[in-house]
């Protein structure tokens, strides 16, 4: 096994083991199970940005090959379901998974320090390091089944997240959340044994290179995982268990899910949907897109009627999504690339603001805007942070945000014709509207007289640490987008070559 | 040929510095904060002045920041003198600005986060002067509209602080959906965004004529954003809730001038494009009247300035309309220093009697001399006294106008030039209303004139009436709004603001560049003769209309005599409520209508399908009581219709 | 006419009926539970290690016809082996999972007719002629209504008991109206004689009546299985029925249905796939939707994994399905429905007693499963015990890190899409999300902190509880005032036909798992929990020999 074979191993097992051990300790180590549990986060997340030295140089247009990872590894593992842990990274998932192990480092480092009402903390870094392993297996699987799996290796572990450390509603939230995300991932699963039935194999390498599906199929194919995918991104008008799980997640369960989770969607449809059913995609695109920018506009204009701070972050993200989805329907590497760069940066903000959004919560006891206000006069730190997060969220050129935003409505106009150019004219609006929202949050909450109390208004320490990272990402990934997108941009332009 | 254009990327690149620096401060660290903000604003501006003094010929550089698919985005600059002018402009009033908010702002708890904001804003602006590329242009646009926005809000004892701030950004951003179509399609349409690019893509027609009209409308938009021109011009009168020096900022040197000076900068996109210029003329006019006559009933003095801020502004974006472009970036350049005085000299006013509204002042040459001449040198430049700098550039324009054929010039003119009669009018009574006639009682208790009045003490008497931190700087300012005129009398500093030649421009990078459209003749600036008479003429029918309407009451506001038409000028012709009743209303509405629909459509449809399967559960769950005769049935009944379909259907297999 | 016996290949029927009489012997020679369990158990093990060896042996034919050598009534091959290593293994885990119940059951009886039962499945297993098979799954059967009511003192036991026996003699004789008519319409009762019979077409005037044989022969099997619309006897003789009983019924003796249906579908009736398959089909969708959707709105544990394994029949059948569509006919197709039949059958036992099992330790003693909510933070108070109740219903739903369960859907989905029929697939996946629902329900309880006092309801007034009419509570399960108040406390209610049947009170319930859980019950437990994660990271395991035992 090659250093890169065991680095990919790693970046799974650490998690999982560390999983495993926290859940195994004695019962009365409780802050040092969660250290442990934090260790293996930081080790995971070691391992997997160590996965960048090693990568191949060679510029990958030159093998012909649409999907070549920078390395692999290839086991047999069910045989009858053509399943094969077939593990590997290239520049397309790389971002993602780094973002993943880094997220959920952050959520683990937090909770040592902060636990949520609800449970033993030790359960919940337990329980965020195998979220970890499921969204990091499915970024990393290059066999369609074993992808189906870690899609699902997710959902229970998040909906225990919910349901035991969550808000008041959390139960129906964490029902809808599963039960919503298991109607598409079990689409997902028939679309899967679809192509597998048709083509013989699962390996997405070989999908991706050949033309081993037929239009029909490919269609089929395409119809059942884009309903997959839409649920988990989520896309209008499948959205609706995001706003209620994100709102009623405690922190670190709201930050994963934001940061991370929904990219699974995103990703699928970039690798799976794009390279393995490129007909369908090219099929569906017009739809697809006209979704992408209904999610833009609507999401906006929800935001801009909302009144609970979790909940409007929260609806935020449909809108957010919407760019990306509008980046993929486009098809072409431009749209594709904003994609890829949109899911880092949301991942990134929305971390930061939901991290934002649970201290405030836990300082002032309410998330109604109507009741906060004035938090720059009693909080100024936070103020300021929520200020800078909110800037970024709106896609303020220069902050990470930005990048995904424009180039999505970019690639709606190469595309030309009449359809796309207004998707691009109403995502641009929407646009607007994102400012908007964000300003009229800000405005409710930092601005004004103090109108409460807040229990601590000072930043403590593992909140500077947890926040300070993706702070810093933010303006990093906004001044240098190539951080992101320079890897990607070889393995975006030979994926995008497979569309018809 | 001497190239600095890495030196050039570190020009936006020092205030940024200062600003991330600053940020990281603790909020109450003043000296430091104050330090590096100052130090920000002088070390941009020592660099343009070495660049400046070093310039030989227009260069650039390009660091390829990111591609997506085949359009990449550079860190791109491009130097030619109009931008170093600007960023001159901007070095010297960011620094005044800098060095007057130290005493300003001296008990502000959170003065380093505003300093750090000032910095950034100035990068911001620096970054759009020097950009070549459009994404980089957009980026430091934006930045200055959050800088905006922050500054704006920064007062904590006006409640209209936050609101102004939101509708300044939220304004703008309508602007920039245009701002933002104009560059993508023109990035797209020439298959790059560096503006080298784009221009020889529009010079040699590679750029169709609807897509090139549209992306000039689009661009448009965000300029009237930016620039505050009508419809979009609302936003500038409220923005006053800021602190007075982020107004000098903004209205002199800053935001404001971005708008023009990207005019300025992509001209050719504009010439090129069919009717836009005439667009461009029709707002100009309408706003140059508009600003003036809302200025003329406006009572807080810093609505005075801001109404006039956005009819100058009309005067430059006129000028571009017309073609002349070096007249419009001469005024920019004298409305910068006389701007940022009038400002900056109101803040000194405010900061002695503690109100905003004339109607608390009065009589204050005595109290503020330095501030009263100072001022009075920026009011008479502002309505164009022969020979301060306000005279000079806005006669040229009018000049222009006058010597350009089309009805676009002659509505220019004949819009300019009533302009000048308000403007004198309104400058005077401000004037007025201000530093003459008799003190009036401030409406604040514990200001420095009232702690005077009220002890008697003249040892309490401020030596100039204002700390020198916030005096120097206006000092400093009436140099160039009194002297800069002259410079069009230098030779050289015409060419300085020719519009750049896309041809030159873009044949260093564009191999095989062609075909260009035509470039204006060689403007004039400067022209002696007959024609001054008539804007001459026109200031002293102003200052004659407002002096003797002052005189009949020195006390008393000449605008009261408008008459009717007062309360329509002092609301701006209800403009606001306009775009309230016609904007802000149907928007929110609809977003409660959307929530509404999205949490009882389409939730409604999952949570009723959750509801639905539980019902049907619960039916059938109904169904299975009473288990042993109803189970015997099934089985039978279940055989019997099992076998009663084979049976039928049999003959089918 | 003498027949020469291959006395081998009949060795695990043997030992089987053996265990069954030593058990009985046992009990009455000594009298000692430990003993007599230990002897049956020996029995299951040794049965069990039988049918494996001969299994690896050559295939082994006994009972042939003198005319036709090739149409035997007993056939020892690998398909059979497979089945009946399966009911004695099974047979030996209930038994385990039974140690704390027997405390008050009668022993002896428990054992024999447990491994009487076994003796039917193992005879089924080898059975390859309509009368055979009917008749080992009779005798599969028949010990189950003893075993059902065999809780003494107990009005939902006979209940059940009786329920049980009413309709699956009514099923029986479906099933051998059909097998007659079958044989009156072919003249064989051997599978494969059955098979060249229906290839070469029945004559045109016995079309109809052989279809309508198939048809009730096959409705007849569907009982056992617990299919709709045969299934209502299911949960009422669930919950009747100590828990281990129910572990078994949900078990072995589905795993009989299955067998039966599998034998007679693929080596009696495959030539007649087109008539039988959209009969599979109907049932198998009937079957997994009614099922999710009535076990939706249960209370009792039991009765909600009760009519959880009503749905999990419906998966089962779901991939045989595959035959209503033309392209699910071909030989290709054929095998990967059975072979995903077989292995969602294997995956499910075991994930099925392990369930099963987990209730029973978590109740202990002879307890009912009782009612949901009682279960509320179980897995607190018994982490490994609640661990393994979790994975098992995890894997009952098919998601992660209910690895076999999930590897079951997909194999059925797979199989399906093989054959080429998206819809049932469709069909099957939407199933698996409402199946989640409540499986969610009881895993999240599990971990759910005990109920603080609620405000809401304290509010309104609740008149104090009167003696008669019990309200609904949330502890007491048993029918403290007779049927009315069994009716008032419960959803479904068992009313008793007989009233004089009302027993006295039991005693309270304890917490669940509260009492230490004895060996054999947590060995079982672990041993099936066990093998659920093994098969779960290694279901070619299972898959490969689902391949290796398609008839």
């Amino acid at each position: 096994m090659s250093a890169g074979q065991m680095l990919l191993v790693a970046t799974l097992a650490v998690p999982a083991l560390g999983a495993a051990v926290v859940a195994l300790l004695p019962r009365r180590i409780e802050q040092g199970a969660r250290v442990t549990g934090t260790v293996a986060a930081a080790l995971a997340f070691l391992a997997s940005a160590l996965l960048y030295l090693g990568r191949d140089w060679s510029p990958m247009i030159a093998l012909g090959t649409p999907v070549q990872p920078w390395y692999q590894l290839q086991l047999d593992w069910v045989p009858w379901l053509n399943l094969q842990f077939h593990l590997g990274v290239d520049g397309i998932s790389y971002p993602l998974v780094v973002l993943t192990t880094l997220l959920t480092f952050l959520c683990c480092l937090f909770t040592i320090y902060r636990v949520p009402e609800g449970g033993r903390g030790r359960s919940l870094v337990a329980l965020l390091l195998v979220t970890e392993v499921g969204i990091v297996g499915t970024f990393l699987a290059f066999d369609l089944v074993l992808f189906f799996i870690f899609f699902e290796v997710v959902l229970l572990p998040m909906f225990a997240i919910i349901a035991f450390w969550g808000g008041e509603r959390r139960r129906h939230a964490a029902r809808k959340f599963a039960f919503y995300t298991l109607f598409g991932s079990v689409l997902l699963l028939v679309g899967v044994f679809v192509v597998v039935g048709s083509a013989g194999t699962a390996d997405i390498v070989a999908l991706t290179a050949g033309e081993a599906l037929t239009r029909p199929i490919q269609l089929t194919a395409f119809t059942l995982f884009a309903v997959a995918f839409a649920v988990k991104s989520p896309l209008w008008p499948l959205h609706t268990w995001l706003p209620d799980a994100h709102t009623e997640a405690p922190t670190v369960g709201s930050v994963i899910l934001a940061g991370v989770l929904l990219k699974m969607g995103t990703y699928g449809l970039i690798r799976i949907g794009v390279g393995v059913t490129p007909e369908g995609i090219a099929w569906a695109a017009p739809v697809l897109g006209v979704l992408a920018v209904a999610a833009i506009i609507i999401g906006a204009l929800v935001c801009l009627a909302q009144t609970e701070l979790k909940r409007l972050i929260a609806y935020s993200s449909v809108g957010h999504m919407g760019f990306v989805l509008l980046g993929i329907a486009t098809l072409s590497v431009a749209g594709l690339q904003a994609a890829l760069i949109g899911n880092i940066a949301h991942g990134i903000i929305t971390g930061l603001l939901f991290f934002l959004a649970g201290a405030i919560k836990d300082r002032a006891h309410t998330g109604e805007l109507a009741r906060l206000g004035g938090l720059r006069e009693n909080a100024p730190v936070l103020a300021g942070l929520l200020g800078f997060g909110a800037i970024a969220s709106l896609g303020l050129p220069g902050l990470a945000g930005f990048w995904g935003e424009i180039f999505a409505v970019v690639a709606a106009f190469q595309r030309g014709d009449t359809l796309w150019v207004v998707l691009g004219v109403a995502a641009a609006v929407g646009a607007a509207l994102t400012a908007a929202y964000f300003l009229r949050l800000l405005r409710r909450v930092t601005h004004g007289p103090a109108a409460l109390q807040l229990t601590a208004p000072g930043l403590t320490r593992p909140e500077l640490v947890a926040w300070s990272p993706l702070v810093l990402l933010a303006l990093a990934l906004g001044l240098l987008p190539a951080l992101v997108l320079g890897m990607a941009y070889d393995p975006v332009t030979a994926l995008a070559g497979v569309v018809p | 040929m001497t190239t600095h254009a890495p030196l050039a990327m570190l020009l936006p690149a020092i205030p940024f510095a200062a600003a991330l620096v600053t940020l990281l401060l603790p909020q109450r660290s003043r000296a430091v904060a104050a330090t590096l903000g100052i130090a920000g604003a002088a070390g941009a501006l020592a660099l343009t002045l070495v660049l400046l003094l070093t310039f030989d010929q227009p260069y650039g550089g390009y660091v390829e920041l990111v591609r997506f698919g085949e359009l990449a985005v550079s860190f791109g600059v491009r130097v030619d003198t109009a931008a170093l002018l600007v960023a001159v402009a901007t070095g010297v009033v960011a620094l005044a600005v800098q060095v007057y908010s130290v005493s300003y702002l001296h008990d502000d708890q959170r003065y380093a986060p505003y300093a750090a904001q000032v910095s950034l804003f100035t990068a911001a602006m620096l970054l759009v002067l020097v950009a070549g590329d459009l994404i980089v242009l957009l980026v430091g646009w934006e930045v200055m509209g959050i800088c905006s926005y922050l500054l704006i809000a920064h007062d904590r004892r006006l409640p209209a602080a936050p609101g102004a701030a939101v509708k300044a950004f939220l304004v703008t951003r309508v602007g920039d959906v245009g701002f933002w179509l104009g560059i993508i399609l023109l990035g797209v349409g020439a298959g790059s965004f560096r503006i080298a690019d784009v221009l020889a893509a529009v010079t040699a027609g590679e750029i169709s004529g609807t897509v090139l009209t549209v992306a000039a409308l689009g661009l448009l938009a965000g300029v009237a954003g930016k620039s505050a021109q009508f419809p979009l011009h609302t936003w500038l009168p409220d923005a006053m809730a800021g602190p007075t020096p982020i107004s000098a900022l903004i209205h002199a040197a800053t935001m404001v001038a971005a708008g023009i000076y990207v005019v300025f900068r992509l001209y050719p996109v504009f010439s090129g494009a069919t009717g836009v210029l005439a667009v461009l003329g029709v707002m100009a006019a309408v706003t140059m009247l508009l600003g003036a006559l809302a200025a003329t009933a406006a009572e807080d003095i810093k609505r005075v300035l801001a109404w006039s801020t956005v009819s100058q502004l009309a005067y430059m974006a006129g000028a571009l309309a017309i073609g002349a472009t070096a007249a419009a970036l001469f005024h920019l350049l004298t409305h910068a220093a006389f701007k940022a005085l009038l400002f900056l000299g109101a803040g000194i006013v405010i900061h002695a009697v503690g109100t905003n509204l004339m109607s608390g002042m009065g009589g204050l040459r005595r109290a503020l001399p330095a501030t009263f001449w100072s001022m009075t040198i920026g009011l008479a430049a502002l309505v164009g006294l022969p020979p301060l700098a306000g005279f000079w550039s806005k006669d040229a324009i009018l000049y222009a106008a006058s010597g350009t054929a089309g009805w676009v010039a002659a509505l220019v003119f004949a819009a300019g030039l009533a302009t000048v009669v308000v403007t004198a009018w309104y400058a005077t009574r401000l004037w007025l209303r201000t530093f003459f006639g008799a003190p009036r009682p401030s409406s604040q208790e514990g200001s420095p004139l009232q702690a005077m009045a009220v002890s008697g003490d003249p040892s309490s008497k401020p030596v100039h009436g204002a700390p020198p931190l916030m005096l120097w700087p206006v000092v400093a300012l009436a140099v160039p709004s009194a002297l800069l005129g002259f410079a069009a009398f230098a030779e050289a500093f015409v060419p300085w603001l020719q519009t750049p030649d896309p041809v030159e421009w873009a044949g260093e990078y564009v191999a095989g560049a062609q075909a260009p459209v035509p470039v204006l003749a060689e403007q004039e600036l400067l022209h002696i003769g007959v024609f001054m008479v008539v804007p001459v003429a026109a200031v002293a029918l102003g200052i004659v209309l407002a002096w003797a309407m002052w005189r009949r009451d020195t006390a008393a506001d000449p605008a009261r005599l408008l008459g009717p038409v007062r309360p329509v000028f002092a609301h701006a012709f209800y403009l606001d409520q306009v775009q309230h009743a016609v904007v802000v209303r149907p928007v929110t509405a609809f977003a409660r209508a959307v929530r509404r629909t999205d949490e009882v459509v389409v939730d409604g449809a999952v949570e009723g399908t959750g509801r639905g399967t539980l019902g049907i559960g619960a039916l059938l769950a109904r169904a299975h009581r009473g288990a042993v005769p109803r189970a015997v049935a099934a089985v039978l009944g279940g055989a019997l219709l099992f076998g009663i379909v084979a049976v039928t259907l049999g003959g089918a297999w | 006419m003498i027949q020469t016996i291959d006395h081998v290949a009949l060795l695990p029927a043997y030992l089987a009926a053996a265990t069954a009489v030593l058990a009985l012997v046992t009990d009455l020679a000594l009298a000692r539970r430990q003993v007599t369990v230990a002897v049956t158990a020996t029995g299951a093990a040794a049965t069990a290690v039988a049918a494996w060896v001969v299994g690896t042996g050559p295939v082994r034919e006994t009972f042939c016809l003198p005319a036709a050598p090739d149409a035997c009534s007993y056939v020892a091959d690998q398909t059979s082996a497979l089945m009946a290593v399966l009911f004695a293994l099974l047979t030996l885990g209930v038994l385990g999972l039974s140690t704390g119940a027997l405390r008050s059951l009668p022993t002896g009886e428990y054992c024999f007719l447990l491994a009487a039962s076994m003796t039917g499945g193992v005879a089924l297993a080898y059975s390859r002629d309509l009368i055979t098979l009917i008749v080992a799954l009779e005798t599969l059967t028949l010990p189950l209504y003893a075993l059902v009511g065999l809780k003494r003192r107990s009005l939902a036991s006979a209940q059940g008991a009786v329920t049980l026996f009413v309709v699956s003699v009514v099923a029986t004789s479906v099933t051998l109206l059909g097998a007659a008519l079958l044989y009156a319409s072919t003249g064989v009762v051997h599978l494969n004689q059955l098979a060249a019979a229906l290839t070469g077409g029945v004559p045109a005037e016995l079309q109809t009546l052989a279809t309508v044989s198939v048809v009730l022969i096959l409705a007849g099997l569907a009982f056992k299985v617990a299919a709709v619309p045969f299934h209502a006897w299911a949960p009422a003789a669930y919950d009747g029925a100590p828990v281990p009983v129910a572990a078994y019924l949900s078990t072995a003796s589905k795993l009989g249905g299955v067998v039966a249906v599998l034998y007679v579908v693929v080596l009696g009736l495959r030539p007649w796939l087109d008539v039988i398959g959209w009969v599979l089909a109907a049932l198998a969708i009937a079957t997994m939707t009614v099922g999710n959707l009535v076990a939706l709105r249960q209370r009792r544990v039991v009765r909600l994994l009760a009519w959880s394994s009503v749905a999990q029949a419906g998966y089962i059948l779901a991939p045989l399905g595959v035959f209503a569509v033309a392209s699910g006919r071909t030989d290709e197709a054929l095998t990967l429905a059975v072979t995903a039949t077989i292995a969602y059958a294997i995956f499910y036992v075991v994930i099925e007693l392990a369930a099963f099992g987990s209730v029973a330790a978590m109740r202990g003693g002879d307890a009912d499963g009782g009612e949901i909510e009682a279960y509320r933070g179980a897995a607190r108070r018994a982490p490994l015990v609640g661990a393994a109740f979790t994975l098992a219903l995890i894997g009952l739903a098919g998601l992660p890190p209910g690895l076999a369960g999930m590897f079951a859907k997909v194999a059925v989905i797979r199989a399906l899409l093989g054959g080429g029929a998206g819809w049932l697939a469709l069909i099957v996946a939407i199933n698996a999300v409402i199946g989640l629902v409540y499986y969610l329900r009881v895993a999240a309880l599990l971990y759910s902190t005990p109920p603080e006092p609620e405000p809401a309801p304290a509010a309104v007034p609740v008149p104090a509880p009167a003696p008669a009419p019990a309200p609904e509570s949330t502890r007491v399960t048993a029918p403290v005032g007779g049927p009315a108040a069994a009716a008032a406390a419960e959803q479904e209610p068992r009313p008793g036909p007989a009233a004089g049947l009302a027993v006295p009170a039991e005693e309270p319930e304890g917490p669940p798992g509260s009492s230490a859980v004895p060996w054999a019950v947590a060995a079982a437990l672990a041993g099936a929990t066990l093998v659920a994660i093994v098969i779960g990271f290694a279901p070619q395991l299972v898959l490969d020999l689902a391949t290796l035992a398609v008839p």
